[in-house]
């Protein structure tokens, strides 16, 4: 069996209701990561949305344009939102739609990015290379304001829930996986999951705020 | 923290984590979904049909590749009939076609089937050309294994 044979065997066998259920879901949260022209993270330069990033990544793997090889990476949904990672970082740092900058992104130690042909650019590391301009520290300051009325107005939908509290912890410490997070708190990780879901269902509230962050 | 990356901001920490889903079920996700106003049947409609045009087209693709290549040999195999009464070197046009279908590797192989032949018949080209689908094939299976 050659493998292009194998590649299509993989790709029909997938469930695809829950990949893109899955992969809207990540584009969803993932647009909350920058900070859109638009002023809303559901409307993306070019009239995307991120449920559109999310389509033309399968519609990638399909036609070929991103090669999928399934012996090397077996887990597609994870190569599926490496590609809308990617995707979604070109629209933003593509044709001048930033604005005052993204939100802050680290070294992400997935391990995943850093196997693949294209890296994705750090938007951060111009501002590294030459001193900044008064303009780039107002813009910075303005961003540092809003992320932390962001932190402030999130903690306030979670205030009296100990768990919750506690997972907002978390987060101040720069932890953010499941697993590390059960680790941390001696908890169980499906405790995680459960304070995941528990956040998911106040997912309007918390839209309203990073909106509002943007 | 046993890692020494840089520290991650709240936001970046918070989105990180409402992203994945792991740990969520099915309905989770759509429930959430369906909250910010997108249409779960129309999206797994439009997931589908990518999924059935991608589909399609990758075999289409094939077929004709497969067509393409099939047309060539026989074509290949119809000049070598004429070619007593043809003037130009029937040796240069298999080698030409070899590069083209197996790329320039695959010619190593040729030369040296020729090398070994005096005369060309139908049988032999039918037979180089088994030989170069068979390299072709152990070359793809053993660059996968690597």
């Amino acid at each position: 069996m050659g493998i292009e044979d194998e590649v299509l065997k993989h790709l029909e066998a997938a469930d695809w209701d829950d990949i893109g259920v899955k992969l809207t879901h990540y584009a969803h949260w993932r647009a909350f990561r920058y900070k859109w022209r638009t002023g809303n993270p559901d409307q993306l330069p070019a009239g995307m949305t991120p449920r559109d990033i999310a389509l033309r990544a399968i519609l990638k793997v399909w036609i070929g344009k991103r090669t999928w090889d399934p012996d090397k990476y077996p887990d597609l949904l994870a190569h599926l939102k490496w590609i809308v990672k990617s995707d979604m970082n070109h629209l933003f740092t593509s044709k001048g739609h930033m604005t005052s900058g993204r939100i802050n992104e680290s070294d992400d130690p997935d391990g995943l990015e850093l196997t693949y042909d294209e890296a994705i650019p750090d938007p951060l590391s111009g501002f590294c290379e030459s001193p900044p301009t008064p303009e780039d520290l107002l813009l910075a300051q303005e961003r540092t304001g809003h992320e932390e009325k962001a932190k402030q107005d999130l903690f306030a939908l979670v205030k009296g829930d100990e768990d919750l509290e506690l997972l907002w912890a978390c987060f101040d410490d720069g932890i953010d996986k499941s697993e590390l997070i059960a680790q941390e708190m001696g908890w169980d990780v499906t405790k995680v999951y459960t304070l995941k879901r528990k956040l998911l269902r106040k997912a309007s509230a918390i839209n309203k705020i990073m909106r509002q962050e943007q | 923290m046993a890692s020494n990356t840089e520290k991650k901001a709240f936001i970046e920490c918070f989105s990180n984590f409402m992203s994945d889903s792991e740990g969520l079920a099915q309905e989770d996700l759509v429930a959430e979904l369906k909250e910010q106003k997108i249409d779960i049947d129309q999206l797994k409609i439009d997931v589908a049909e990518i999924v059935k045009r991608g589909s399609e087209k990758r075999r289409l693709g094939w077929r004709r590749h497969a067509k393409q290549k099939m047309e060539g040999i026989e074509k290949l195999i119809g000049f070598t009939k004429t070619i007593p009464d043809a003037a130009i070197n029937a040796k240069d046009k298999i080698v030409e076609f070899i590069k083209d279908a197996y790329g320039p590797g695959a010619l190593h192989h040729a030369e040296a089937y020729f090398r070994n032949k005096v005369a060309l018949s139908e049988n032999d080209i039918k037979n180089l050309f088994e030989d170069l689908e068979q390299l072709e094939s152990m070359e793809k299976s053993s660059s996968k294994q690597d």
